[in-house]
């Protein structure tokens, strides 16, 4: 169970604020003192603003005015830009990027008081998902120091499953949410497309970057959606869900919830200990009262193709201008990268528009179903040593399922269904209908209050 | 093998025209994305999407 200051809940931690039991300031002090011990050894963050948050808790100490995420730690993917700090994506190239500005959900944070801790390491420039950065020092999973946390937003992950901070933020373009969150162990929330701005936040592709909040449960992403969703109208990929669109709805229930079991490509090709985990989720499930439908999705294995073909162009059209610099790339981010040469606008016009007929067959099968449940990732969490290549089969197969949601643009969560027989986390990933987030976060509330495993902490971080 | 051949041909134009320049291994590891890359668009280019307009995500009645 959690009981410590570490993995409080993001509600807990308000209601000792509320009754006075401790102190922002203190709790400032205790996660400070647990990333001066730990980070050495993970790597998660990539910088810390001590100084900064003594001075802004000690402020804070005195304030009457607490909303749900005042006095909260957050740590920021270094894709996100805080006023005249560092967004460096990880690379050697934006080293010496200072940031004018603070990214839109970098406002909501300041404006609603919460701490922000600092910045969280990640893949460079945030392509890649096992999670290695040579430029940064790769980050260490806390379930196993010798295994990679999953990509690309590594040390966002990495943070919350150590208890170095309440909650974190990452960015979602392949899978970058939902699969360092899958095997670090925690619960990570790619929302609708557009319903968090991205103004502020570094691109990778803008067909498919989404950013989105990784905590320790699906009510912590909840209360965080609460704060950081909205219509952004300066950003113009950014969708209006209408006010208060995040909320516990008193009125659920599970009996009339419909969940979708596919019966291809989620389940093919699964290393057997996922599926068998994921398919005693589904039991149990199935056993609360929820009702579980097969369905067929002949069409969705070309998601994952068309997440990439569409992905990769775009990213080598946001890096032309870092181009010339191309020594300095990690030699895993400038191989993938450069796979992306030569695509003729023509090719790319014609992958948008083969995007739009899978999402349209996606939509039509969503109607009558509330969410899709399959594994998050198909393979076992492989060692550091062995995930250099950017060929390697575990690089190549770990977005499979993920990207087809970032293509569609459903909402998407990979939430913590047990362990493997290595003691890794595994992870199973709900995707709900499109702006039906509410929905799929209250689904995956619910599934929380039946189970505990998104409750386990690594054995070495307790 | 042969039409192996001439898309590295067509690579090594593309990193030229760039002034990129790469190490063996880094020139295969990354010839080894283009190939995959160019796997994946033959696959996207052998179906007819042409009655949607791109990057569409949303359906009146879906």
């Amino acid at each position: 169970m959690i009981e410590n200051i570490y993995y409080s809940s993001i509600q807990k931690l308000h209601n000792l604020y509320k009754n006075k039991k401790i102190s922002p300031s203190e709790v400032n002090e205790i996660f400070l003192k647990r990333i001066n011990k730990h980070n050495k050894v993970l790597n998660a963050f990539i910088e810390v603003y001590e100084d900064e948050s003594k001075v802004f808790t000690k402020d804070l100490d005195i304030t009457k005015e607490f909303s749900i995420l005042s006095g909260i730690p957050v740590g920021l993917k270094d894709l996100i830009d805080l006023k005249n700090k560092f967004t460096t994506a990880g690379s050697k190239i934006l080293k010496d990027n200072l940031a004018t500005n603070n990214a839109k959900i970098t406002q909501d944070f300041i404006n609603h008081k919460s701490i922000i801790l600092g910045k969280t390491n990640l893949v460079e420039f945030a392509f890649g998902t096992l999670g290695i950065n040579t430029s940064t020092e790769t980050c260490r999973n806390p379930w196993d120091i010798k295994k990679v946390p999953g990509g690309s937003s590594s040390g966002s992950a990495v943070s919350v499953s150590a208890g170095l901070t309440t909650f974190a933020i990452g960015t979602d373009t392949g899978g970058s949410v939902r699969m360092p969150a899958s095997l670090c162990g925690i619960t990570g929330f790619k929302p609708t497309y557009g319903v968090v701005s991205r103004r502020g936040v570094l691109d990778l592709s803008w067909s498919m970057d989404h950013v989105g909040p990784m905590a320790r449960s699906a009510e912590d992403c909840l209360n965080i959606m609460s704060v950081i969703s909205g219509y952004d109208p300066k950003d113009k990929y950014s969708i209006n869900l209408g006010k208060n669109s995040f909320f516990i709805d008193k009125t659920f229930d599970r009996r009339k919830i419909k969940l979708g079991l596919p019966k291809n490509y989620f389940f093919d090709d699964v290393n057997d200990e996922i599926k068998s985990n994921v398919m005693n989720s589904v039991n149990k499930l199935s056993d609360l009262g929820y009702q579980i439908q097969e369905i067929d999705l002949p069409f969705v294995e070309d998601g994952r193709n068309l997440n990439v073909g569409i992905l990769l162009p775009e990213a080598l059209t946001i890096h032309s201008e870092y181009l010339n610099k191309f020594s300095q790339y990690s030699p895993t981010v400038i191989n993938r990268l450069l796979g992306g040469l030569g695509i003729s606008s023509e090719e790319y016009l014609s992958a948008s528009k083969s995007m739009s007929e899978f999402n349209y067959k996606m939509a039509e099968k969503m109607k009558n179903i509330d969410a899709l449940i399959t594994p998050t990732v198909p393979v076992l969490t492989p060692l550091i040593s062995d995930s250099l290549s950017p060929n390697t089969y575990e690089s190549n197969s770990m977005g499979k399922f993920t990207g087809v949601f970032n293509l569609t643009g459903q909402p998407s969560i990979s939430l913590p269904s047990g362990v493997s027989s290595k003691n890794m986390p595994i992870g199973m990933m709900l995707s709900g209908k499109m702006n039906d987030d509410n929905n799929l976060l209250n689904i995956s509330i619910d599934w929380q209050n039946e189970t505990e495993y998104h409750n386990h902490i690594p054995k070495d971080f307790e | 093998m042969k039409n192996e051949i001439r898309l590295k041909e067509i690579f090594k134009n593309h990193l030229k025209e760039k002034n990129i320049v790469l190490e063996k291994e880094n020139f295969d590891e990354a010839f080894e994305t283009f190939l995959k890359i160019r796997k994946i668009y033959n696959s996207i280019l052998s179906k007819n999407s042409n009655s949607f307009e791109p990057r569409q995500r949303m359906f009146g009645d879906t």
